[in-house]
């Protein structure tokens, strides 16, 4: 069934990125995993890569509006996110995956994607129709009536992504949307990263190098709550020589650029996190 | 030439149908604009576009030939295929969107505390009610249940989207006050006690912890406020064996009193439930 395309859909973007981050501050309780990140995304596939610890998940929860920044700037589709501000109209152009999946085990398929989509305030006529495309991108039209605690893991992660992708977000955040997923099924869903990366902003966060290599156009590596490099895979797989770690030119790519970064900050404290060369992150 | 009283020369038309490459952008995209509302020159289109191709091909009889071939090809698999599953509604969907489930186990803990208030009551000769000391703080167990990250399993996605916020909030607490203030009322009743008694510190207690959950998070407040009750008000009452003043019927335009200031509290301070992660 066609979708109508509202007026909103096609009227022109006032803003020049979807998602514009200016020496972003986040705090995880009381540690600030997120420090001084500048970030500029627009639209496309862009693959979040960094070590454990390195400040991902709590930007991917800053960048769904859980947790407010507690310093810098951060515009989200051209919007000012601030702590006890209004983020109600970014929201609903959200989807978002966490990394750690809650739902309710007793919904089935279609009921908790129909909740999600109300919780989303689409409007209730669009509901129906909005949810069984979602679940049928995702491949569980045949398990839509299912009741969710008899899943498994892979199953539910597909479904933590259709209820991400039911309201077609305009930022989608997929916080490790391929564990548990078999090859087969990865393959899928870069596809549907590709053909959500046509008109969204689309970050997956990641520790899968190859993921990023086959399916992103832009990789942002960071690190302790710094963005360390931005560039596009081939960049990332041409950045490794040899010598370093890694069994791809990808992986390679990604060892040394860390490599790098952390003898950087050893040597001037001052510069961790400064710029790459590439000129394609923001001057402070 | 959009109006559709003035209408295109069909040279105009022929070169557009020949795809000819001197018709400028503008024309064509006037034509097309045209064409749209204006069922004759789609005629001429028409005309145009099969008079290269023989009568017999045009005809309609070709176009229902093959709408039957594929009425046909898709019969076989419809029919063989399984039947469409009727959609379960196990739950009433304002259940399942009012209601988070977490709280299910803390109202069944909730009507096991009333029920055993009731047995007591019923058993225990005595001049005054448990029921009636415990009621005032029963919906705050389910409160307090219903909006931290704890015990709400999705609240990571609840927290992200538009609908979260203190509306969601009030929806799940009148879910559990419609449920638990009936089941109290009974066992009130049971014991030959009004629920105007009770009634009012039960709302002013709940209103006090919405109120100040935002800033101290819903989870805590529920707790200090039963734990305060329960010293203040509950011992003291079990062991004299006597009504307590706060419950006696003159205290209760003072409870109503604290019902609507902890209201405009919570009305002017419902920006701090945009985010439910922050001292949940």
């Amino acid at each position: 069934m066609a979708r109508i395309v509202s007026s909103d859909e096609t009227t022109p973007t006032r803003y020049a990125w979807s998602v514009q981050a200016e020496g972003l501050m986040v705090k995880a309780g009381r540690h600030l995993a997120v420090n001084g990140l500048d970030l500029r995304m627009g639209v496309g596939v862009q693959g979040l890569l960094g070590p454990n610890g390195a400040g991902k998940t709590t930007l991917m929860r800053a960048l769904a509006t859980i947790v407010p920044p507690s310093g810098g700037d951060l515009i989200l589709l051209g919007q000012r996110m601030r702590a006890g501000g209004d983020a109600r109209t970014v929201r609903r152009s959200l989807g978002y995956l966490p990394q750690s999946f809650g739902y309710y085990p007793r919904f089935t398929v279609r009921e908790f994607v129909e909740y999600m989509a109300w919780m989303k305030e689409m409007p209730a006529r669009e509901i129906p129709g909005a949810v069984q495309r979602a679940i049928e991108r995702i491949g569980l039209a045949d398990r839509a009536e299912a009741k969710l605690k008899t899943l498994s893991g892979g199953m539910l992660r597909r479904v933590g992504i259709a209820q991400a992708v039911v309201n077609d977000p305009q930022i989608l955040l997929l916080d490790e949307p391929t564990v548990g997923l078999d090859p087969e099924q990865r393959v899928g869903f870069r596809e549907l990263l590709r053909e959500m990366g046509t008109d969204a902003c689309v970050l997956v966060s990641t520790h899968l190098v190859e993921d990023v290599a086959a399916a992103c156009t832009d990789v942002v590596l960071i690190n302790e709550g710094q963005l360390v490099w931005q560039g596009s895979p081939q960049d990332l797989a041409g950045a490794g020589g040899g010598g370093d770690a890694g069994d791809s030119p990808a992986e390679r790519g990604y060892s040394a650029l860390l490599r790098d970064h952390r003898g950087r900050a050893a040597n001037d404290p001052q510069a961790s996190g400064d710029t790459w060369g590439t000129g394609r992150r923001p001057a402070r | 030439m959009t109006s559709p009283n003035r209408h295109p020369a069909r040279e105009l038309i022929g070169r557009y149908v020949d795809v000819d490459p001197t018709l400028d952008g503008v024309s064509v995209w006037t034509l097309e604009s045209h064409l749209e509302i204006c069922p004759a020159c789609r005629e001429v289109l028409a005309e145009r576009v099969y008079a290269d191709v023989p009568v017999v091909d045009r005809d309609g009889p070709s176009d229902v030939a093959l709408l039957d071939q594929v009425a046909f090809a898709l019969s076989g698999p419809v029919r063989s295929g399984p039947p469409p599953v009727p959609v379960s509604r196990r739950w009433p969907r304002i259940l399942r969107r009012w209601a988070v489930w977490s709280f299910v186990p803390w109202l069944l803990m909730t009507g096991l505390i009333l029920l055993v208030a009731a047995v007591l009551d019923a058993t225990a000769v005595k001049h005054f009610s448990t029921v009636l000391l415990v009621a005032p703080v029963a919906p705050l167990l389910g409160v307090a249940a219903a909006w931290n990250r704890r015990t709400d399993q999705a609240w990571e996605l609840v927290a992200g989207s538009p609908r979260s916020g203190l509306w969601l909030l009030l929806r799940r607490t009148f879910l559990i006050l419609s449920l638990v203030i009936p089941l109290a009322a009974v066992a009130g009743l049971l014991g030959g006690h009004s629920p105007g008694v009770w009634l009012t510190p039960c709302l002013a207690l709940t209103a006090t912890t919405l109120a100040l959950g935002g800033r101290f998070g819903v989870q805590r407040v529920a707790v200090v406020v039963a734990v305060s009750w329960a010293v203040a008000v509950l011992a003291p009452g079990l062991q004299h064996g006597s009504v307590p003043v706060v419950l006696e019927t003159a205290e209760v335009p003072a409870w109503l009193l604290l019902a609507a200031v902890a209201t405009v509290v919570l009305l002017l301070r419902r920006k701090e439930f945009r985010y439910i992660a922050s001292r949940q």
